[in-house]
């Protein structure tokens, strides 16, 4: 789990030369922007076949690849 | 009834009694009074450190602490020079160099980094934290001082090298002017509440969020996350009764893509407005669906105009869809060619502009200002046509710019950082079309020796000397690039 949502960011990722950690900080550390997160988010539903509530597209969920694992359980993902 | 003014310190000094609120930041409040107060009392610490009338860096991202010390400046008759806290140590330390700046105001959570810099020059540091007090973290070093002229507002950095920036000298005229034009253009008021999601240094945003509502006394609540969401456009929106936004065309594209727009109450919001690049009229048109009691509002303008030009007011927003519109009030525009004759409608010329919002030049550097003013008329370097009714559309840029999701990027500076690189024989950046971000900045390389060429290391080196929003997407190795007759960079698409 942990490692596919690592390829997906990976190949979202501006800055290849990065390193994708499980606690690297997407938009900090990572330099995703708008365009990256909604990219990340539509990768995400269509690998997991999901539909994120409008309730959990807050940008704390898809901060760090922790949190997307935590958000990817509410939908029975884990 | 209109009221004059011929400083802008006077916008804020005329609410000094005003409780109602000013700046909402991240659920904190802050109202005129309040922030008036703070104000009035660092500028009598700036004052008896004899920091009046210099050139004085703002260091900060969009916050209350922003606004606090760009008006400490004014009080102060100083120059607010903002920078970007996004731009390399190597862009900063440059940028205050060369705006000859001995002192900063900085954000409290940049003091490390302004730190830093500082260890190579002699720069005082004045902190503002969070509850909008200012202390002297360092003194400034040198006793050099250069007076400066008092007139000028604020300096926006708009383009150039390095070596040659085009620093955008606006004086409070300027300002003055172009806020009053604004206001009159939309019918804006005091209880207008707008949503800053731009950057605060952006002409844009600067003048026609910060100062026009600055100027009326409306609220202004500033976006509160570290990129934009659609969702939580939606919520400040919803909850401030936010009535105006501004936006640069990959907003709007995120707002019309985003699959809950319709789960908010967001009739309040009756102007959107967007300039600053390519937008789809497909994605315009289902935006202005999906948002019935919004109006939206094309606008052009630039820096140098302090910064707006035209407005396509809702009225004709379907009907002149693609067009920027016409002149807003107080402002005289003309297409018009080599000759500087006015083309006539339907044929291309270069935007002219006259008014009192144009600047007087760029600061040290006279040659390019010379290239953009011609009796009172300014230069735009932007190709446009008028239609029958005298809608302007534009149509390309004789100067050479990418704009990527809202900001300007300058191929040039790209281009030298690139060329420095060891291995680099020849270099080229141009745009690409993306659908969200409107252009993407890519790169044609001609290397000495491809054996020895390691992109990942010429990346390396770029995010040293740029901000990450310069830093090409695309990279082409070319066996050589394509010159004009006159032995001049080509500068067309890629590929």
């Amino acid at each position: 789990m942990e490692q596919t949502i690592i390829e997906i960011v990976k190949n979202i990722l501006p800055d290849k030369s990065k390193a994708v950690l499980p606690t690297s900080d997407l938009v900090e550390s990572l330099g995703f922007d708008s365009v990256n997160i909604l990219e990340l988010i539509t990768a995400l539903e269509e690998k997991f076949d999901i539909l994120f509530e409008d309730e959990d597209l807050d940008l704390a969920n898809f901060g760090t690849i922790n949190a997307i694992q935590v958000i990817l359980g509410k939908y029975g993902k884990s | 009834m209109k009221r004059e003014f011929e400083r802008i310190d006077g916008f804020l000094r005329q609410w000094s009694e005003h409780s109602g609120p000013y700046l909402i930041h991240a659920n904190r409040v802050i109202t005129y009074q309040q922030a008036f107060r703070c104000v009035e009392k660092a500028e009598a610490l700036l004052r008896s450190l004899d920091i009046t009338r210099q050139n004085v860096g703002l260091f900060a991202d969009n916050s209350i602490e922003y606004v606090l010390g760009y008006f400490v400046n004014m009080f102060s008759r100083n120059t607010n020079i903002p920078i970007n806290v996004k731009l390399t140590d190597y862009e900063i330390k440059a940028e205050l160099k060369y705006c000859d700046c001995n002192w900063v105001l900085c954000k409290e959570e940049f003091i490390a980094r302004i730190k830093t810099i500082r260890s190579e020059m002699p720069l005082g540091i004045i902190s503002i934290n969070p509850a909008g007090e200012f202390t002297v973290i360092h003194h400034s070093e040198t006793s050099a001082r250069r007076e400066n002229n008092d007139d000028i507002a604020v300096m926006l950095h708009t383009s150039g090298t390095m070596g040659n920036p085009k620093k955008v000298m606006l004086t409070h005229g300027n300002l003055a002017a172009n806020t009053q034009s604004n206001i009159d253009s939309l019918e804006l008021h005091g209880k207008d509440v707008v949503l800053v999601a731009l950057p605060l240094f952006f002409g844009y945003c600067h003048t026609a969020q910060f100062l026009t509502h600055t100027r009326l006394g409306g609220s202004i609540v500033i976006f509160d996350e570290p990129i934009f969401t659609a969702k939580r456009f939606c919520s400040l929106v919803q909850d401030y009764h936010v009535t105006c936004f501004t936006a640069v065309p990959t907003m709007l594209a995120l707002i019309e893509k985003y699959k809950y727009l319709s789960n908010y109450k967001l009739e309040h919001l009756r102007y959107i407005c967007f300039g600053g690049g390519n937008v789809s009229l497909t994605m315009l048109g289902s935006l202005i669906n999906k948002l019935p009691n919004a109006g939206i509002v094309q606008t052009y303008g630039q820096t140098e105009c302090s910064p707006r030009v035209t407005a396509l007011l809702p009225g004709d927003s379907i009907r002149k869809l693609g067009s920027v519109g016409k002149a807003i009030p107080g402002v005289e525009i003309q297409v018009v060619n080599d000759a500087d004759e006015p083309v006539g409608a339907g044929k291309i010329g270069e935007i002219r502009v006259r008014g009192k919002n144009t600047t007087i030049g760029y600061y040290k550097n006279p040659g390019e200002t010379a290239k953009i003013k011609k009796g009172e008329w300014h230069y735009t370097g932007d190709l446009a046509k008028e239609d029958d009714e005298g809608y302007v559309y534009l149509v390309g840029r004789k100067k050479n710019v990418i704009i990527s999701g809202g900001m300007n990027i300058y191929p040039e500076e790209i281009e030298s950082v690139i060329a420095s690189f060891e291995g680099i024989d020849d270099v080229l950046v141009k745009p690409e079309t993306d659908d969200l971000l409107g252009e993407i900045v890519a790169a044609e390389i001609v290397l000495k020796s491809p054996a020895e060429f390691s992109q990942l290391e010429l990346e390396t080196f770029m995010k040293t000397r740029l901000a990450p929003y310069k830093i090409p997407k695309r990279y082409y190795i070319r066996k050589a690039l394509p010159k004009t007759s006159t032995g001049k960079k080509q500068r067309c698409n890629v590929n």
